[in-house]
């Protein structure tokens, strides 16, 4: 289970890293890790999205507050 | 009435018992003593408050009435500009001539009301970061016990309202930063309805979350900066066309309430101390036992309304970071930096799809509330009283803001009035959530309450002062 672990974090620390780069931002190794720790409960939330079905609902570019009120 | 309240004091000035010039060389003294201790400003603008209260007296004076703010000492929080400047954000990184745009339409209707403005208060770094002690910025502390927090991100104009520095002020609220501090401080907070109140200005966050809201002593006091505060502008296309609208008038007639909605949802009554749920129930039954008809509600997708919010404002706030982050990223603080840099983590697409689950869980609310004929509903304005300094860590901060960012989702109006003290004498903040734009009911609710009890006159015994009469 720890090699499991370890390669996961090893793996989202690549994927920030890419993610970030796209940006041109360069974190310290010290947030780089952090990022990668996180970025797995980050990950699941999003998926928990997908989850919810939305049917044939149009996105929202921006937010009206007004509607269905 | 409630000493260091906008109402009181507006009073006072009108039956000739004080006068504006008064009342902020007070204010000034208070500063003097408390904002070292407290860590309430950022920025103080003595001279031009002195000569904007000279002002309001003279008007008065010649029988120019200008309404409740007028000759009112307001703090502002430090991510809205103002004429007098800076802004800094709280922020090693914040440019400060981003400031020099000087009043947003807030500002000039505050200052076309009469109102005085104090100065700018702490917040959190670009209203998102935690405490950090390793920034040159004050720490702002708890008026009711220094060795905690005030919560956050509106947390100068909170400790300032509740230590009687000002008599009210503007905080913002993307995720809770109004509410949350009004509850840790023992004082009134609002997030109105998203759309009534225009934010050009003030530097975003998660623009599609973010709302500026009174912060006060009392409701009424809240109702009437929301008066001067609500209306379209046309610099920010978020706002909505509605007639204007005087929220304090009327505040003290008697109205039929319908059904109030207790929130069930598992996974706030975790995130909640045994003593907030002991204080939170009294307040129902003090509700109850004024008429008020409760019944038990579930909210529909809470958790995808919470997850929701943290993570689009994430990804709102680093659209408007992300060449900052390139460029400074060391000079944000730790906790600012890795908050934002999440928001370059979720894809358009997830975006898109947060979009659409919040477009729909606000539909199955409002439909739930329609179906049970439920007006209101109420929860904790936070799980937990103020966080002590030592061990304010990420987790607990999050645990404790479980029950407010879901109405940044919604939009819906959620008002915060004080509802009574945990063991440790800590304030705690009952929450108030309507429906949209139904901002009056929601207050004349939260008004109710505060005829009902007197938490919101209670004042911290070692870090306050009084700006009114003696």
């Amino acid at each position: 289970m720890a090699d499991i672990d370890s390669d996961s974090s090893s793996d989202s620390v690549n994927e920030v890293r890419a993610l970030l780069n796209v940006a041109g931002i360069e974190p310290t190794t010290a947030d780089l890790a952090s990022l990668g720790r996180i970025f797995p409960g980050l990950r699941r939330k999003i998926d928990a999205m997908y989850e919810i079905d939305t049917g044939d609902e149009v996105s929202a570019a921006v937010f009206r507050a007004e509607a269905d009120s | 009435m409630e000493s260091n309240s906008i109402r009181q004091t507006a009073a006072d000035l009108r039956d000739g018992k004080t006068t504006s010039r008064e009342i902020v060389e007070r204010a000034l003294q208070a500063s003097d003593r408390l904002d070292p201790l407290l860590g309430t400003y950022l920025c103080r603008f003595d001279e031009t408050a002195l000569q904007a209260a000279e002002h309001a007296d003279n008007e008065l004076r010649s029988g120019t009435d200008r309404g409740p703010l007028h000759g009112i000492p307001l703090g502002i929080k430090d991510i809205i500009s103002t004429n007098e400047g800076p802004t800094s954000a709280q922020s090693l990184v914040q440019d400060p001539s981003w400031g020099d745009q000087g009043d947003g339409p807030l500002l000039r209707r505050l200052r076309d009301a009469g109102a005085v403005i104090m100065g700018k208060t702490t917040t959190m770094e670009y209203a998102i970061g935690l405490p950090d002690f390793e920034k040159p910025f004050p720490i702002p502390r708890n008026p009711w016990n220094s060795e905690r927090w005030t919560g956050g991100s509106s947390s100068g104009t909170a400790n300032g309202v509740a230590s009687g520095q000002f008599l009210g002020g503007l905080g913002t609220d993307t995720g809770g930063s109004v509410r949350l501090p009004a509850a840790y401080c023992g004082i009134t907070g609002f997030k109105q309805t998203f759309g009534l109140v225009p934010k050009s200005g003030c530097i975003p966050l998660g623009l599609s979350y973010d709302h500026i809201g009174p912060m006060a002593i009392s409701v009424w006091d809240c109702a009437a900066m929301l008066t001067v505060m609500a209306g379209d502008d046309p610099t920010d296309r978020t706002t909505v066309r509605k007639p204007s609208f005087d929220y304090v008038a009327g505040i003290d007639e008697h109205v039929e309430f319908g059904k109030v909605g207790v929130v069930t949802n598992r996974v706030l009554v975790e995130a909640s101390s045994e003593p907030m749920m002991a204080v939170f129930d009294d307040a129902v039954s003090d509700l109850g036992a004024a008429g008020i008809d409760f019944m038990q509600f579930e909210v529909p997708h809470y958790e995808a309304l919470h997850n929701g919010a943290f993570m689009a404002l994430q990804a709102e706030a680093f659209s408007w970071h992300r060449h900052q982050l390139r460029d400074k990223w060391s000079e944000y603080g730790r906790p600012t930096r890795l908050t934002i840099a999440q928001g370059a983590l979720i894809s358009a697409g997830d975006l898109v799809k947060i979009e659409r689950v919040r477009q729909i869980a606000r539909k199955a609310v409002l439909d739930q509330m329609d179906e049970l004929g439920v007006e209101m509903l109420l929860s904790p304005t936070t799980g937990y009283a103020a966080t002590p300094f030592q061990g304010a860590d990420r987790k607990a901060t999050s645990l404790t803001a479980m029950h407010t960012p879901a109405w940044n989702s919604t939009g819906f109006p959620a008002l915060s009035v004080p509802m009574g003290f945990d063991q440790d004498g800590l304030p705690c903040g009952l929450q108030i959530i309507g429906r949209p734009f139904k901002d009056d009911v929601v207050l004349r609710l939260g008004h109710l309450y505060q005829q009902l009890t007197d938490w919101h006159t209670r004042v911290p015994t070692e870090h306050a002062s009084s700006l009114s009469e003696d």
